[in-house]
């Protein structure tokens, strides 16, 4: 086994299963299209909530579908044989992070300024919006990496693995939010997409090795 | 040809749960050693792999590989070893040739669809995994062994679900693998018919 095909048998076995994708992103559709339905419809209540609900949408899609991250690899043996390999884990696991992580925000990218028009979001708040999902992300995924890790070998894991990360989330939705109501307000921010940046950067470097410490934890 | 042991195991112990199970395991294996671990249901034999492996700690014990001790050498000793447990650790959602490219990337096609063949795969190479009964899946696995560069060996119960005829043919396999200086460790409740052994009960 090599990295590169390690990276190639992972983005083959994404495509085979493109099952879990979809289902991620549709629903991610269906929060951001429910949203404005169940609350009010008009454009002096979107504009605003706009950034926030796309970024809840995503969060939860991130949340609910990467728990499964982990649980094929970990019933077949496949997460023994990474293990195993002899090549060093945190790199795979940021290989398969990141693939998937490829595979599905750039679908999702592609879909926000669709719903960005329809919640009547500004087009210079989109750029924002963009750029804090492109930023901030990864530092959803990373930091899922490790819950999903962590409840593998749980049969009912699903929940407690929520609770577990969901408040990690916090900060990188807070920010995101906060530097989209920024320039809605016309106020700088720079300095909270630096710390947007902060933070994946830090999920970047300190999740593949506590993700590669809990999946040895398991699979023993 | 006597030459030095390549892999030693002293007074091994590993707490598992409530017990300490291995018993104090001692053997040493030389290049063109077969080593046949043995012992009932829930003896520790899976147990022994994985500490080997480095995935259990081990309670008390020493192993060595190549005068080192193993925990140093871990790597090294991981890059030497090729482990097939009690599950085959393929990739379902990928067809027999894809899983045998991920794990051999530079193996030629010809060498591969060879080996497919000759374990009656032929026909199944571009199947999906999980469209194959379990004894093909246990093929597959075999057919990334026999193509593998591996020195260490080691596999945990791996006449699983094999008919007679693949049964002869892996330990013929084996033969010829420790003839070239390689070294099998199996865990199984088969006694090897064709084979020269060390035996290890626990
Ligand atoms: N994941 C685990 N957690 C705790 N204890 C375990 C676990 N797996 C196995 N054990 C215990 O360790 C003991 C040894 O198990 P092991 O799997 O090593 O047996 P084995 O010799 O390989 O048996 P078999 O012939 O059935 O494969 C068993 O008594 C079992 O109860
Ligand atoms: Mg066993």
């Amino acid at each position: 086994m090599t990295y590169l095909s390690f990276f190639k048998a992972e983005c083959l076995t994404l495509f085979r299963s493109k099952q879990r994708v979809v289902n991620a992103l549709l629903f991610f559709v269906l929060v951001v299209v429910l949203f404005p339905l169940g609350i009010d419809p008009s454009a002096d209540f979107l504009a605003p909530a706009a950034g926030g609900i796309i970024w809840c949408a995503a969060a939860l899609s991130v949340v609910v579908s990467i728990e499964s991250l982990y649980k094929e690899s970990y019933a077949d043996g496949t997460l023994t044989q990474l293990v195993v390999s002899g090549l060093s884990l945190p790199w795979l696991i940021l290989i398969k992070v990141g693939v998937y992580w490829l595979a599905m925000m750039l679908p999702l990218l592609l879909l926000t300024p669709v719903f960005a028009q329809m919640l009547f979001l500004p087009s210079d708040s989109l750029l924002v919006l963009l750029a804090t999902l492109l930023i901030g992300t990864p530092g959803l995924f990373l930091i899922g990496s490790i819950g999903a890790a962590l409840t593998v070998s749980l049969k009912q894991g699903a929940m407690l693995m929520v609770l577990l990360i969901l408040p990690f989330y916090f900060p990188i939705i807070i920010f995101s939010t906060a530097a989209i109501k920024a320039i809605q307000f016309g106020l700088p921010y720079g300095g909270l997409l630096a710390l947007l940046a902060a933070i994946s950067l830090l999920a970047l470097v300190v999740a593949p090795v506590m993700t590669s410490l809990c999946i040895k934890a398991s699979v023993r | 040809m006597h030459s030095v042991a390549i892999l030693t195991i002293s007074d091994l112990w590993v707490e598992r749960g409530e017990s300490d199970l291995l018993n104090g395991l001692s053997f040493s294996a030389r290049s063109g050693d077969v080593v046949h671990i043995t012992g009932a249901n829930g003896a520790g034999k899976s147990t022994f792999f994985k500490a080997l492996l480095g995935l259990l700690p081990i309670l008390s014990g020493s192993m060595t590989f190549n005068g080192d001790s193993l925990t140093q050498q871990r790597q090294n000793f991981l890059n030497n070893t090729l482990y097939i447990g009690h599950s085959a650790g393929l990739n379902g959602a990928l067809t027999v040739m894809e899983n045998i490219r991920w794990y051999l990337p530079k193996c030629s096609e010809k060498i591969v669809e060879q080996a497919l063949s000759e374990l009656s795969l032929g026909a199944f190479a571009e199947t999906q995994l999980h469209a194959l009964s379990a004894g093909q899946v246990r093929r597959v696995a075999l057919v990334r062994l026999w193509l593998s560069e591996q020195q260490i060996w080691l596999l945990d119960e791996p006449f699983t679900a094999l008919d007679q005829g693949l049964i002869s043919m892996l330990e013929a396999k084996m033969a010829a693998h420790v003839a070239s200086g390689g070294i099998v460790i199996l865990a199984s409740h088969l006694p090897l018919a064709h084979l020269s052994y060390l035996q290890v009960e626990l």
